[in-house]
């Protein structure tokens, strides 16, 4: 589905990111996910124009010291953040943060916390752990969301269809 | 039950302009003409309201309502109810008798149960948009106001027209939400000469994209469609339920958050909702 975005530029390339993958960059770079019980986090550098999209299933795991990052885990994809924060010549307390996904999937869930909300918890301690600023978030409830984010404007685009059946539209989308 | 086939035919009657509004909706769509007219006097358009008892009743309620009248000062006459609400806001309130009366279209019972529930959901989307708009995205109350009575207006039709296709509204009604409801609604709209600003916020509610932070008028209506606690009935029908499950959505505007800026708005969003289902 070709997403219709009112009044915006088309991007110059599109980089279309499965779970547990993590891009970060500049241009004319639109980043495109789909979320269920995941988590996606954008970092946005304001003057600099540059941030990144991390797309994790998990919180996190036991890793041997000398194992590459996987950003399937949460706090790895964090850490491949900072790096590519410091590569940039940036710090993260200069980016701005958004949060979304974890919804819970399961209908009937018992009392015991489901995977998505663990997500979202690790995702705001992170950040708060940095002193990055989170200035929006689209958290929890039923079914997938859709995310588009341009590099160039640090703008974000969300489609959330409710119902843990439903199908990538928004109640009132087509 | 074919679904497509029906929403098809449903569809077409509304391009085709094949939408019959109850009588007493005339008064209705006669003061929205009279809005449009320059020369528009404050007497001839009190005239015209007092004539149509539903909506010279809800002009009065919202009038007194702590969202547009916060000193608590109440008021009974309808003229001084037009001046203290604006020409925008009552060319929204005529919209109200033409979606309410809409639910009254139908015949069976529960196509009047459904219509009801939606016009509840209608009411608090319209009251938190206008909060939203003001608070939040900067647009202008009155329109995000507006926009919200209308924004299920294709669903209403729908209801209305369902009494011809028995079993439809216990289909599965995925396809209504594909392209079903924008092309219905874009028609009815039509048809009821909605203003352009409108439009473009309801064709960002169809592409169901919500800009975050929102920013635009289509995203007022979408943010307060999903922060409504009233879902729409319609949905449910299409599996997209919430089921209880309701989404947690938080943002910074300027020193504040949404949750303290809807806290504090609580009561005027209340206000207006009740005056709008009374």
């Amino acid at each position: 589905m070709k997403p219709a975005l009112n009044g915006t530029d088309e991007p110059g390339q599109t980089v279309v990111l499965g779970a547990g993958d993590f891009y970060f960059g500049g241009g004319r770079t639109r980043i495109s996910t789909l979320l269920g019980s995941c988590v996606s986090i954008t970092l946005w550098h304001p003057r600099q124009r540059i941030g990144g999209m991390c797309h994790y299933m998990m919180t996190e795991r036991s890793r041997a010291p000398d194992s590459a990052l996987d950003a399937r885990y949460a706090s790895e994809a964090f850490d491949l953040f900072l790096q590519h924060v410091e590569a940039a010549g940036t710090r993260p307390c200069e980016y701005q943060a958004k949060l979304f996904g974890g919804a819970n999937m399961f209908t009937g869930s018992g009392g015991k916390m489901n995977i998505g909300r663990r997500n979202i918890e690790l995702g705001r301690s992170l950040l708060s752990s940095q002193h990055i600023a989170l200035v929006a978030e689209h958290v929890a409830g039923s079914g997938r969301r859709k995310l588009h984010f341009d590099l160039w404007s640090g703008d974000v685009w969300l489609a959330f269809p409710e119902g843990a059946d439903a199908k990538v539209r928004n109640s009132h989308g087509r | 039950m074919d679904v497509r086939s029906a929403l098809d035919v449903i569809a077409a009657d509304a391009a085709r302009g094949d939408i019959v509004f109850p009588t007493h909706n005339d008064i209705a769509l006669r003061v929205q003409r009279l809005l449009d007219d320059p020369e528009c006097s404050v007497d001839a358009l009190t005239k015209l309201i007092g004539a149509e008892p539903i909506l010279a009743t809800r002009v009065l309620a919202i009038a007194n309502s702590i969202a547009y009248n916060p000193g608590g000062r109440t008021i009974s006459g309808i003229k001084s109810a037009v001046a203290r609400l604006g020409f925008a806001t009552l060319r929204a309130l005529a919209a109200t008798v033409i979606v309410r009366q809409m639910k009254d279209l139908s015949l069976a019972a529960e196509h009047r149960a459904l219509a009801a529930r939606l016009w509840e959901h209608t009411a608090s989307v319209a009251s938190l948009a206008r909060v939203i708009a003001h608070r939040v995205t900067r647009q202008n109350p009155d329109a995000a106001f507006f926009a919200g009575i209308v924004h299920e207006i294709g669903s209403f039709y729908l209801i209305a027209r369902a009494g011809a296709f028995p079993g439809l509204l216990t289909s599965d009604l995925e396809l209504w939400h594909g392209d079903g409801e924008a092309a219905v609604g874009r028609a009815v709209l039509c048809a009821l000469q909605v203003p352009a600003p409108i439009l473009e916020a309801m064709e960002t509610l169809w592409s169901g994209f919500l800009a975050m932070p929102p920013t635009s008028l289509g995203d007022t209506l979408l943010l307060a469609d999903q922060l409504s606690p009233i879902e729409s009935p319609i949905d449910a029908l299409a599996g997209m339920s919430r089921r209880g499950m309701a989404v947690e959505l938080e943002l910074l505007i300027d020193d504040e958050t949404l949750t303290s800026i809807l806290a504090e708005s609580a009561e005027e969003v209340a206000s207006l909702c009740a005056a709008l289902k009374s």
